[in-house]
């Protein structure tokens, strides 16, 4: 091989470990990526197998016109008591909610609405969009 | 022999040319390739941490009959932020832009961050009780930086309640 051929590969080469080493800090960002992504994931899935809640109890004062609903935390993750949405009758109604702002596993946390119309349907949408159901006639008269 | 020395010369100079060429063409090329693995990478990741939920109740959507308002109820399920506006509500084929004065974030704050609900109350003509109608809300999630990034979408059979 002449002098140039030899020195036309060396130079190929060169680019070649050049190219190699430009790319490498965003392959391993990639990769970094990927990786963190992929335990965001399995945080998420297992926070979302160990989050559940049922409805403990709930009751309906006809005088008052009161609301009262237990939330009762059956998984093994505390849950924000903010977290919850709650739908009368299709309606999105905020709660008069007082205590500890976190629901510890196996603890209730009680929801009140003052003033309302008995509602035919209540439904409770928690963590990760877990939702429970709750009729009228699921609800005792206080 | 002066001949011999030039047009080794010259083979010389080509051979250099020709190889700094295909060396600059590697460069590029991994660096290209590099940088959309890396933005693969972060759009995967943005997609797989970003979700929203139709929360209503499917058998009582709020429905304005006077206004001909639907009130679709969003909660950003995910773990990254929402764009409100790139949001997009749709039913029974009539679909909305959510960066109009129908889209309310609850509970106040600016950002539609994780575990947060926006309100979006569009105009959509002619529904009625007891028929089941489909909706979807879709949109992009927002990187720290604030860009769009990766996407979410739900999508919820409905019937409608009077209000």
């Amino acid at each position: 091989m002449s002098s140039g051929g030899s020195i036309g590969m060396a130079i190929v080469l060169m680019g070649a470990v050049i190219g190699l080493a430009i790319s490498q800090p965003h392959i391993d960002r990639a990769i970094g990526d990927l990786r963190s992504a992929r335990e965001d994931l399995m945080d998420s899935a297992i926070s979302i197998g160990n989050t559940d809640f049922s409805i403990e109890e709930a009751s309906y004062n006809n005088t008052t016109g009161d609301l009262m609903i237990g939330v009762f935390n059956s998984g093994s993750e505390p849950l924000e008591r903010t977290g919850f949405q709650f739908l009368l009758d299709g309606v999105l109604w905020a709660p008069d909610s007082k205590g500890d702002p976190l629901i510890y596993p196996g603890v209730t946390a009680l929801y009140t609405f003052d003033n309302v119309t008995k509602p035919l349907s209540v439904r409770i949408v928690g963590p990760f969009g877990l939702a429970r159901h709750l009729n009228a006639g699921d609800m005792e008269d206080a | 022999m002066a001949g011999t020395a030039v047009s080794e010369l010259i083979f010389f100079m080509a051979a250099l040319l020709v190889s700094s060429a295909v060396a600059v063409a590697f460069i590029d090329v991994a660096d290209n390739y590099s940088r959309g693995l890396r933005d693969e990478a972060a759009l995967l990741r943005a997609d797989m941490t970003s979700s929203l939920t139709i929360v209503n109740d499917p058998g009582m959507v709020p429905y304005d009959n006077a206004s001909k308002n639907l009130t679709f109820y969003i909660k950003n399920t995910g773990t990254s932020e929402l764009s409100i506006q790139d949001l997009l509500v749709s039913a029974n084929g009539t679909v909305f832009v959510g960066n109009g004065t129908g889209i309310m974030l609850l509970g106040g704050g600016i950002r539609w961050d994780p575990g947060t609900v926006v309100q979006a109350t569009f105009e959509v003509a002619g529904l009625n009780k007891g028929v089941d109608y489909n909706g979807w809300a879709s949109t992009s999630a927002l990187s720290d930086g604030g860009a769009p990034r990766g996407s979410a979408m739900d999508t919820l059979t409905f019937r409608i309640r009077e209000v």
